[in-house]
């Protein structure tokens, strides 16, 4: 529980720092496509008997390049090059899950978190890709900013934009990588996304909107955790729910004032 | 290449799949000119100004800034440039308007001189998206001027502002070129406006069609090669 706990603070903060450039860029939906490929890294880490998280990092981030690099070149659209990815990684994985007989409890918990199968070296990748992805954001913020805000602009300032728009795909990759052990592969989309937009609606800027996010998303995650611990419900679940639950709440508040 | 000349186009052409969007362009811009750069929509003068910028490379000819090769320039704060509108969508952005104009790296000093500039400073706590159209177009002139550029490149800044403050927008321009020295060079399909405001006039239509000051164009048959025969000047004073 501890380490669940320990991982799900560091998840609850990455995951909306980057959502909410995500979904300024109306680039959500990679989360979501991102998470269907870490199934495949999953499945490949089972079947070598290697530890799976460490393939997944790995796998996204090769895949969050790819899908930036075809995104760019703007021959195919940024939502054609998610719709190509999404099935892509889920064919994949369905073939690899076949190869490693079928779905078992250890691959269940991946789909949907489980706050008993943090082990301690989970938690330590974590820890450590966690870190590096939060000081990355502050490091290249404006950039970030800027690239999202207005491409153009940001290249005529002189800002690499095809660069920082890697960074974000590859840090996207290692955040939906990371939080698969807690939150679980097919939610974790929407702890990138659901506090980005309660965030949203009370933020008088970008910075204010982030910081409200997380406010949010550590709120979901922790009392998600505990209740998935005393009630014995499924971690990813609950956290999610709790995050709707919580937008409920900030928009009929604001709709009430 | 004479001293004043910070942008020069030299004989530059570039084709979108095969078709010819300019041609054998020669443009310079002097230092402290208030340009602008007119044609009908489709006469490349987008493309010209996306080719001044280094977002486009030209297929023929070649473009120096500020007397150096544009692919080799890294000056890039001597340069400001004022887009139509924010490439994202605005209404779906909660960014503050001092989020907007610091974005490129200003402190909070150079946030506050720039909006001072474009009176804009009572408004640096609010989103962006409450502001007006003509608003907007004032807080992107504040993040352009924030590094203290030399060149003001402007992209059809009025379309979907309201004359008032049009009439506002444009005499901004004029201080920030007579107050603060300047150089401007204006992209615009409304010649009518454009005329009256600027200094020079260059007309494009894919190939360089005129240059010179707006009275002289204005009087002379240049303005039916650029827009053709039926072409009826309306002039509304601003």
């Amino acid at each position: 529980m501890i380490r669940a706990f320990l991982a799900g603070l560091m998840i609850a903060v990455i995951a909306p720092l980057i959502g909410n450039f995500l979904v300024v860029r109306r680039f959500s939906l990679i989360a979501d496509t991102l998470s269907h490929i870490a199934l495949s890294g999953v499945a490949i880490g089972l079947l070598l008997k290697t530890q799976p998280l460490v393939v997944t990092v790995i796998l996204t981030v090769i895949a969050s390049v790819a899908i930036e690099k075809l995104r760019s070149n703007k021959k195919i659209s940024g939502e054609a090059v998610l719709a190509m990815f999404l099935p892509g990684g889920l064919a994949l994985s369905i073939v690899l899950i076949s190869l490693v007989n079928g779905l078992n409890a250890n691959l269940f918990s991946y789909l949907f978190g489980s706050i008993t199968t943090v082990a301690e070296s989970d938690l330590w990748l974590t820890l450590g890709l966690g870190i590096l992805t939060l000081f990355t954001v502050i490091f290249f913020y404006k950039k970030l900013l800027f690239a999202s805000f207005d491409e153009e602009s940001a290249k005529v300032s002189g800002i690499s934009v095809g660069f920082i728009n890697t960074i974000l795909v590859v840090l996207t990759a290692i955040t939906v990588s990371l939080s698969m052990r807690v939150i679980g592969i097919l939610l974790i989309g929407a702890l990138m996304v659901i506090p980005v937009v309660t965030g949203m609606q009370l933020g008088r800027s970008f910075l204010q909107s982030i910081y409200f996010s997380l406010g949010f998303a550590l709120t979901a995650v922790i009392v998600g955790l505990f209740m998935a611990y005393y009630l014995n419900l499924p971690a990813g679940g609950t956290i999610v729910l709790l995050s709707l639950g919580i937008f409920g709440l900030v928009a009929f508040f604001k709709r009430s004032h | 290449m004479k001293d004043d000349a910070i942008v020069k186009i030299s004989d530059v052409s570039f084709r979108y799949n095969g078709e010819p969007a300019i041609s054998n362009i020669n443009l310079e811009i002097k230092r402290g000119e208030f340009l602008g750069i007119i044609g009908p929509n489709g006469s490349g003068k987008t493309t010209l100004l996306k080719i001044m910028l280094g977002l486009l490379k030209p297929q023929k000819g070649y473009v120096q800034l500020f007397g150096q090769d544009i692919n080799s320039f890294k000056d890039w704060s001597k340069i400001g440039y004022v887009p139509q509108k924010a490439g994202s969508d605005v209404t779906n952005f909660p960014i503050s308007v001092e989020e907007v104009v610091g974005m490129g790296g200003a402190d909070h000093e150079t946030i506050t001189n720039s909006l001072v500039k474009v009176e804009m400073a009572e408004h640096r706590k609010r989103l962006f998206r409450e502001l007006s159209g003509g608003q907007q177009q004032r807080v992107f002139i504040a993040r352009a001027l924030a590094p203290k550029p030399e060149l003001l490149i402007l992209d059809e800044p009025t379309v979907g502002v309201d004359i008032n403050s049009q009439t506002k927008f444009y005499q901004l321009l004029r201080d920030l070129n007579r107050n603060l020295k300047l150089t401007l060079a204006l992209v615009s399909h409304d010649i009518d406006v454009v005329a009256h405001e600027v200094g020079e006039i260059a007309c494009i239509n894919c190939k360089l069609v005129c240059h010179g000051k707006p009275k002289d164009i204005l009087k002379s048959n240049f303005m039916e090669k650029l827009y053709g025969k039926e072409l009826r000047f309306v002039l509304h004073g601003h």
